[in-house]
């Protein structure tokens, strides 16, 4: 256990080995957070990660929704850019009108390329929420919504 | 001093950390008066003082320096003026005072005093100590010596009126680094205490001496040193010739090392010179100074002495009145700058430790190539470094003291958030601690990055091995965070505290974080081998395993291995259970008729309006022979990659006699209460004898029934059990059976089972019936909250009491409806409802009106769907359901007329 606890805190708490990490292996994390602070869907844009960073990923991204909260009053359009840092790993965020957030985890990405990105999801999301079965805390399972949202990573984010 | 400051913390951790979370946190943070920080978090406050305590005695900051030295032997000594130079010779000095690198006690001009104490309880002679003072009045001048009475009282406090522990408060551990010219321990306390003889009078003539000796003695020297600096660095430094002499000369020496100055050059003069103004509190003087300092140092590029000026120069400006208000105002002159730039130098490499990388970088560029190893800086260098970094965390304590004062919460966070990434575990913990409660702070509270804060700070306690606070920190946000499905966060949670839980010998709590660690589907299957054995094995110590309760709910009833679908419960019936052949014949069309009229007056069948069965909405009736087995289909499903055995599994069942109709749900045994009640139960004793014996037949195709077992205490009702093993990944469906012996009601609540020998499990079905059909007028599309009361669910079965006119034949057709009951989760109310209401109505009405036959048995169980999917395919699953469904024999005259099931 305690060998565990070791782990967590080397993943954690070593900004500096933490940096390098990312150098080797981009982040690139993509959350749509419902209006209860439900996530309804997550997916690891660059493959699999070791747990301690998934841990990492899910904390940071879950503390910046009070930024996401704060930043949306102060600006007029959905997409907020870079709304919270931490340890070199930032957060953008866009909020639809109906609350939901669309959160991007990245070491640091062109602004414009994920603004593009996450208007393209917001056309996929909006089908979605067509079903009228989709409730604020259902996530969303539709395989097509997955790959049509991994092609877009793909063509808009590299 | 790392160490010593870890048993602080580990002691005041011991003192005043709970393990369980405060409660209602939030609640106070949002109410009007927030709690306040230092009750939150007391350690914090006890390390605090400790490590400021620890870091006095800096070579770049002349503060904690003594300014004055009192001289004191006993009164009644011979030849006192001997005894004053031996102690003069023998004097500790703080060691920089002692590297001559601090105004040292050795200058002429260091204000001294020397003191006679005359010991009243020691009976010291008072004519001999007023002839001691006079002679050394006439060696060392009148204002330097004095004489003071103490230890008049006689040794007991409660007569003498001094306080007890008047001196515990000032007697530290000594410092480890001399500090002060401290003896490395203290001597020993005597037997009545520190002060035992003191009186209030003793004390307020320490009191007075003190007093006067700083006016008449201290001040006055002070000022007289003050002028002094402040001439001799006029002279050098201000001015403009000066400064002009100073641009063109540029400086005399290049400083690479830190080495401190000494006190009497002239940049250690205006530090001194700094430091007495700011304790006399002339804080613009001192401010001035301290400004003028920093650019002696910054140009020379020391940066620690440099950082020490900012850091004054920031105190100045919280604590004194700003030279122009309105310009503050206007300027949003904040301290947080100085503080800031002071911890940027702090934290920079000492100049030792930057040469010997230069030196690395070089010889490996040289010839003799990249194989020499990195050579390890001097380990003064180290330390210096390590100091660097104490010294930056004082600096940003300080300005998130200032910036919480002045209720900039944020700021407070930011600060304090830099100086831990790169502090030593145990500090880090307590600076995330308390950026976190600062986000508390902030209107609106900024709750997420609260708990964020907190876990990260449990995460450095944990590593530094405070497990107490770790606990206390991950408790008190693990409420913030569970129920909200982000599934990794959960399980970091988990997997800490269940760790930090056994550690603690707390099993049950660890019990519940481990189990909710067994949900680990997407983990490799070695970890979810780890989580499954983990938790088995802590389960295997504990005997009863229905007492590990949390929050009202149980353990046994959280169990998520397997998973089963507690909404798709089928519920089969033998229906071979046939009575046919020439005897059946003979019995007279009149008793079918009897026997049929009570299963078709009215209607059994929903399509024929005004049926008497279904009362409310949701909640279905079945029917069944009695002693004929009750199948209930299950699905169970293994979600790891771990193999699962499943064993004593069985339905949950109450069973409620008939003619005790009253009292549902709860088992009426044969209490022997009521004559009727045990009749019932002698006649179904035989009835259900008879029926066992040529129940040979299959309840599904392809499978014989297991052993019947009975349960332990009940007559009534008989319950199997099965077992199986689900293979990684597999799910299966099993049918387990409940074979009711009497006429009743047989109400089947869930299913339980142990799984691999150890851990209980147990789950209640949650069915939904059919809605009842209403007049067109009054149906409404979105269904009405149902009482919380009302919503649990169950399967339940109605056992009729055979008909005593009838001469029933001894195969015992007794009928037995079986209820499905269940209710709508009023939250999922909406447009689910209103479709999966509608179909009720378009079943076409042919499919099902052949003439009853005698059998109207059991009924298939209604497939029940979640608030998801559509009502259509729930009920045209039903209408297949009854269209391959059963084809009875019924009739004897009949020669078995097929009849159709409905539930």
């Amino acid at each position: 256990k305690i060998s565990l606890d070791k782990e967590y805190s080397c993943s954690l708490n070593n900004s500096r080995s933490k940096t390098k990490l990312q150098m080797s292996a981009p982040t690139l994390t993509f959350v749509i957070v419902g209006q209860e602070d439900h996530p309804i869907y997550e997916v690891d844009l660059t493959g699999p990660k070791e747990q301690q960073t998934q841990y990492l990923h899910q904390f940071v991204l879950h503390s910046s929704l009070d930024a996401v909260d704060e930043q949306m009053w102060l600006s007029k359009e959905p997409h907020l850019k870079v709304v919270d840092r931490f340890n070199g790993l930032n957060v953008t965020a866009f909020v639809t009108a109906g609350n939901t957030r669309f959160l991007l985890l990245h070491d640091g990405r062109s602004d414009d390329s994920i603004r593009s990105f996450f208007t393209e999801v917001y056309e996929l999301y909006l089908r979605v929420l067509l079903n009228p079965f989709h409730t604020p805390t259902t996530r969303i399972t539709s395989r097509e919504f997955d790959r049509k949202v991994k092609l877009l990573a793909k063509r808009l984010l590299g | 001093m790392e160490e010593q400051l870890q048993e602080v913390l580990k002691a005041a951790a011991q003192r005043h950390a709970r393990l369980d979370p405060v409660p209602d946190l939030l609640q106070r943070f949002m109410s009007d008066n927030p709690p306040d920080m230092r009750d939150l978090t007391p350690w914090f406050t006890a390390y605090r003082s400790e490590f400021l305590r620890l870091l006095r005695f800096g070579d770049h900051e002349s503060l904690d320096y003594p300014v004055t030295c009192i001289y004191a032997i006993p009164a009644d000594v011979v030849n006192p003026a001997s005894h004053f130079d031996t102690l003069v010779g023998q004097l500790v000095m703080p060691p920089l005072m002692q590297q001559d690198i601090m105004y040292t006690v050795r200058d002429k001009d260091f204000p001294r005093h020397y003191l006679l104490l005359l010991d009243m309880a020691a009976g010291m002679s008072e004519k001999r100590a007023l002839e001691n003072l006079a002679a050394i009045r006439r060696l060392y001048g009148e204002a330097h010596c004095s004489l003071l009475r103490v230890n008049s009282g006689n040794g007991d406090r409660a007569h003498s009126g001094a306080p007890v522990d008047f001196f515990a408060r000032f007697q530290h551990a000594c410092l480890t680094s001399g500090g002060a010219g401290e003896p490395l321990a203290r001597p020993p306390t005597p037997s009545g205490g520190v002060g035992a003889y003191l009186t209030v009078q003793d004390l307020d003539s320490v009191g007075s001496f003190v007093r006067e000796f700083v006016s008449r003695t201290l001040l006055p020297k002070l000022e007289e040193r003050i002028a002094r600096l402040n001439a001799s660095i006029t002279a050098t430094r201000r001015g403009l010739r000066n400064r002009l002499n100073r641009f063109w000369k540029g400086n005399a020496e290049d400083r690479q090392t830190d080495r401190p100055y000494p006190w009497h050059s002239v940049e250690g003069q205006m530090r001194q010179l700094g430091d007495l103004a700011f304790l006399l509190r002339q804080y613009a003087f001192a401010e001035s100074t301290y400004r003028l300092a920093a650019q002696d140092y910054l140009a020379e590029g020391n940066s620690k002495w440099y950082a020490g000026v900012e850091e004054m120069i920031g105190l100045c400006t919280v604590l004194g009145e700003p030279a122009d208000p309105i310009a503050a105002v206007l300027l949003q002159n904040d301290p947080m700058k100085y503080f800031m730039r002071a911890y940027e130098n702090y934290i920079k490499p000492p100049a030792a430790v930057l040469a010997a990388a230069t030196v690395a970088v070089t010889s490996a560029n040289g010839p003799v190539g990249p194989a020499t190893a990195m050579p390890s800086p001097p380990p003064s260098a180290v330390a210096a470094s390590k100091i660097g970094r104490m010294l930056a965390t004082r600096v940003i304590l300080l300005g998130a003291a200032v910036q919480t004062a002045a209720g900039r919460h944020r700021a407070t966070s930011d600060a304090l958030m830099r100086a831990q990434s790169e502090e030593e575990n145990a500090r880090a913990g307590l600076l995330l601690e308390q950026s976190a409660y600062s986000m508390l702070y902030v209107r609106p509270p900024l709750v997420r990055k609260f708990a964020f804060q907190m876990v990260l700070a449990g995460i450095r306690y944990i590593c530094c091995g405070q497990k107490r606070i770790a606990i206390h920190a991950y408790r008190q946000v693990l409420a913030l965070y569970l129920g909200k499905k982000w599934k990794y966060i959960e399980e970091h949670l988990h997997a800490v505290l269940g760790a930090q839980c056994v550690e603690y010998g707390d099993k049950e709590r660890a019990l519940w974080h481990f189990c909710a660690l067994l949900d680990c589907a997407h983990r490799p299957s070695a970890q979810q081998h780890n989580n499954v054995t983990q938790f088995l094995n802590l389960l295997t110590g504990i005997r009863d395993q229905l007492a590990i309760t949390q929050d009202g709910a149980n353990l046994v009833d959280r169990l998520p291995l397997p998973v089963i679908n507690r909404h798709d419960v089928r519920v089969l019936c033998s229906d071979a259970a046939c009575y046919a052949g020439p005897s059946a014949r003979t019995v007279p069309d009149s008793t079918w008729l009897k026997m049929e009229a009570c299963c078709t007056s009215g209607s059994n069948n929903w399509l024929v309006d005004g049926g008497a069965k279904q009362e409310r909405d949701h909640e279905e009736y079945s029917m069944c022979v009695c002693g004929e087995e009750v199948g209930v289909q299950v699905e169970f499903r293994n979600p790891l990659a771990v193999k699962l055995k499943v064993t004593n599994v069985r339905l949950i069942c109450s069973f409620t006699p008939e003619g005790d109709a009253g009292a549902s749900g709860s088992r009426m045994a044969a209490s022997g209460d009521a004559g009727p009640l045990s009749a019932t139960a002698e006649r179904s004793g035989d009835v259900s004898s008879v029926v066992l014996t040529d129940s040979a037949h299959p309840l599904l195709p392809g499978q014989s029934p297991a052993a019947l077992t009975s349960q332990p205490g009940s007559e009534f009702i008989a319950i199997s059990e099965a077992q199986l093993t689900l293979h990684p990944g597999e799910a299966m469906v099993e049918v387990l059976r409940v074979l009711p012996h009497a006429p009743g009601w047989l109400r089947i609540t869930g299913v339980t089972w142990t799984l691999n020998g150890v851990a209980h499990g147990r789950i209640n079905f949650d069915v939904k019936g059919r809605r009842r059909k209403r007049p067109k007028g009054t149906r409404s599309l979105v269904v009405r909250d149902v009482p919380a009361a009302h919503q649990s669910s169950f399967l339940c079965g109605f056992v009729l009491s055979p008909f005593q006119d009838i001469q029933a034949p001894r195969w015992g057709l007794l009928l037995q409806f079986l209820l499905l009951s269940c209710w709508f989760h009023p939250a999922q109310a909406g447009p689910a409802e209103a479709l999966s209401a509608s179909p009720a109505t378009a079943v076409p009405g042919g499919a099902c009106h052949a003439p009853l036959g005698a059998h109207v048995g059991s009924a298939a169980g209604c497939a029940i769907f979640g608030g998801a999917v559509p009502g259509d395919d729930a009920h045209s699953k039903q209408r297949q359901a009854a269209a391959t469904g059963f084809s009875v024999g019924g009739r004897p005259s009949g020669g078995g007329v097929s009849c159709d099931r409905r539930q």
